[in-house]
């Protein structure tokens, strides 16, 4: 644990260092994307209000998971990393977990912002037919598994810049496979939320064993 | 065996096909400032990796500390001391909270850190950055990083050093001193590996040196023996009565190179004396006498002659 706290320690400070055009890009994305909602309520071109939370956990995590994963391997650091002292399964889920929580509170942001903007237009419900809680709960799903996901994608991808884009790809398959099975089956819509836990854990240990491997310090792409 | 910090035994690493060792073995004993040396692609950096326990052989025991390094302890990391090609830093916070945060993660306190910090890196950039950061780590120069790691890499008085290219970008005062830190941690009993291309720093820090070659580690005789030749020069005149003159104090061929008379000779001490009366009696100027700084480059190649002729 303390480890763990360790990696989330350096890594904030690390994100906090960084320049400030990186804050404006993410105030710049939690103000845009908080109208989505909004939208929606408004009968707009969003079809499903609790999806494009989801894919918002995509951009938010994808990136973080990009920096926080890569930009070591990149420039070769890992090594150091993983000679300091610290434990493997430290600086993994320390990493996995700073990645979450970073998403975790942009999103918290992005939904109070939304809540404004629904509370100042008047309208009441913010996602028709589905609840405040399951789009929140579908976001930090999500945002687990893109977390997860990256992990384990920063060690097998030879060009693990591509993350964000694996991402997409990853959460349209949980989706396709959730909507798939509910044209056969009648199904609840936690069990997407379910679904993309499961894929969560799956990556998480895929990234454990990897993390474990000689893959972690192989040459990557640019 | 108890004595020994490093126990390579019959190693063989291959990625793919390529095979880097066949059988590869090596030991090294406590308090040894070990120094590889190798040609490019030789795969001393994959050596390094394993023992680190960042590559695992496909075959052969490797033991460094008493630990398997593939184990991957924690507690294995924390009695050593690592230096690799990258400084490792975190860009983007001060020297001091990087230093802070590897000292932690190998248990050491602040306070332990600091007083470090004030007895071995007084009097230079690094001791004024961690006592009062000014600039993030990514606005420092090559060097700077450079001293950075090594100042971590000696933090906590590990009991192993393991340390690849130490002295890549480093000026003349940050040499001195890290040849000093690494003849302390000598003196209080750490075992160093140092892998370099710049052989003057092996030759001045190591009491062994191994070359990789042909998949192997020979280990190259660094004993200094005054019954056999040693290279040195004398820098004085262009005349051939020189070349006679040192030629009748030594078998092997006098050469005039760089601006030197350079030669092998056996017994220095009282050969060079006898050579420099001898110019001086005939009326030359002698600018300098001194022995050649590429001993250990000689005899690599010596040995490099003697493996392709076997």
């Amino acid at each position: 644990m303390k480890d763990i706290v360790a990696v989330v320690k350096k890594e904030w400070h690390g994100f906090a260092g960084s320049e400030k055009g990186i804050f404006a890009i993410y105030i710049i994305l939690i103000f845009v994307w908080s109208f989505l909602p909004l939208n929606n309520s408004l009968g707009s071109f969003a079809l499903s209000g609790s999806i494009w939370w989801l894919f918002f956990s995509v951009i938010v995590t994808g990136n973080f998971a990009s920096s926080i994963f890569v930009s070591e391997r990149l420039n070769g650091s890992m090594e150091i990393l993983l000679t300091s002292g610290l434990s493997r399964i430290g600086v993994l889920a320390g990493k996995i977990l700073f990645v979450v929580i970073m998403s975790v509170v942009i999103g918290i942001l992005c939904f109070g912002l939304s809540l404004c903007w629904v509370f100042f237009s008047g309208h009441s419900g913010l996602f028709p037919g589905q609840s405040f809680a399951f789009a929140f709960l579908l976001y930090l799903s999500g945002t687990f598994m893109n977390a997860t996901a990256g992990a384990w994608m920063s060690i097998r991808m030879s060009s693990p810049r591509l993350i964000p884009f694996v991402n997409i790809l990853l959460v349209g398959i949980v989706c396709a496979v959730y909507y798939a099975l509910s044209g056969l089956i009648s199904l609840s819509s936690w069990t997407l939320v379910g679904l993309l836990c499961l894929a969560g854990c799956i990556f998480c240990f895929t990234a454990i064993k990897d993390f474990n491997g000689e893959k972690i310090i192989a040459p990557i792409d640019v | 065996m108890q004595n020994s910090i490093v126990d390579v035994d019959c190693v063989t690493k291959q990625f793919g096909k390529n095979v880097i060792f066949r059988d590869c073995s090596l030991t090294i004993a406590k308090g040894t400032v070990y120094g590889l040396v190798g040609l490019n692609g030789s795969g001393k950096t994959t050596f390094i990796r394993i023992l680190l326990g960042l590559l695992k052989p496909q075959k052969g025991i490797v033991r460094v500390l008493g630990h398997d390094p593939w184990s991957h302890e924690p507690s294995f990391f924390k009695k050593m001391g690592v230096l690799l090609d990258h400084d490792g830093f975190s860009g983007n916070v001060s020297a001091r909270d990087n230093i802070l945060f590897f000292g932690k993660a190998k248990g050491i306190t602040l306070s332990q850190i600091e007083s470090y910090i004030e007895k071995q890196w007084n009097n230079t950039f690094l001791h004024s950055e961690f006592f009062s950061p000014k600039k993030k780590v990514k606005y420092f120069s090559r060097g700077q990083k450079m001293q950075c790691a090594i100042c971590r890499a000696f933090l906590g008085e590990p009991q192993f050093l393991v340390l690849d290219e130490p002295t890549v970008a480093l000026d003349v005062d940050a040499i001195d001193h890290f040849y000093s830190l690494v003849k302390q941690a000598r003196d209080t009993g750490a075992t160093i590996f140092i892998s370099s291309h710049h052989l003057s720093a092996i030759e001045d820090l190591c009491d062994c040196v191994g070359l990789l070659r042909d998949k192997t580690i020979a280990n190259v005789d660094c004993t200094h023996n005054d019954a056999l030749p040693q290279p040195w020069f004398i820098r004085c005149d262009h005349d051939d009565l020189c070349r006679t003159t040192i030629q009748s104090q030594c078998l092997s061929p006098v050469e005039f190179r760089d601006n030197a008379w350079r030669f092998d000779i056996v017994n220095p001490q009282t050969a060079i004396p006898a050579i420099v009366a001898s110019l001086v009696g005939k009326g030359f100027n002698i600018m300098e006498v001194a022995p050649e700084q590429y001993v250990l480059k000689e005899k690599i190649r010596l040995h490099n002659a003697t493996a392709g002729n076997a």
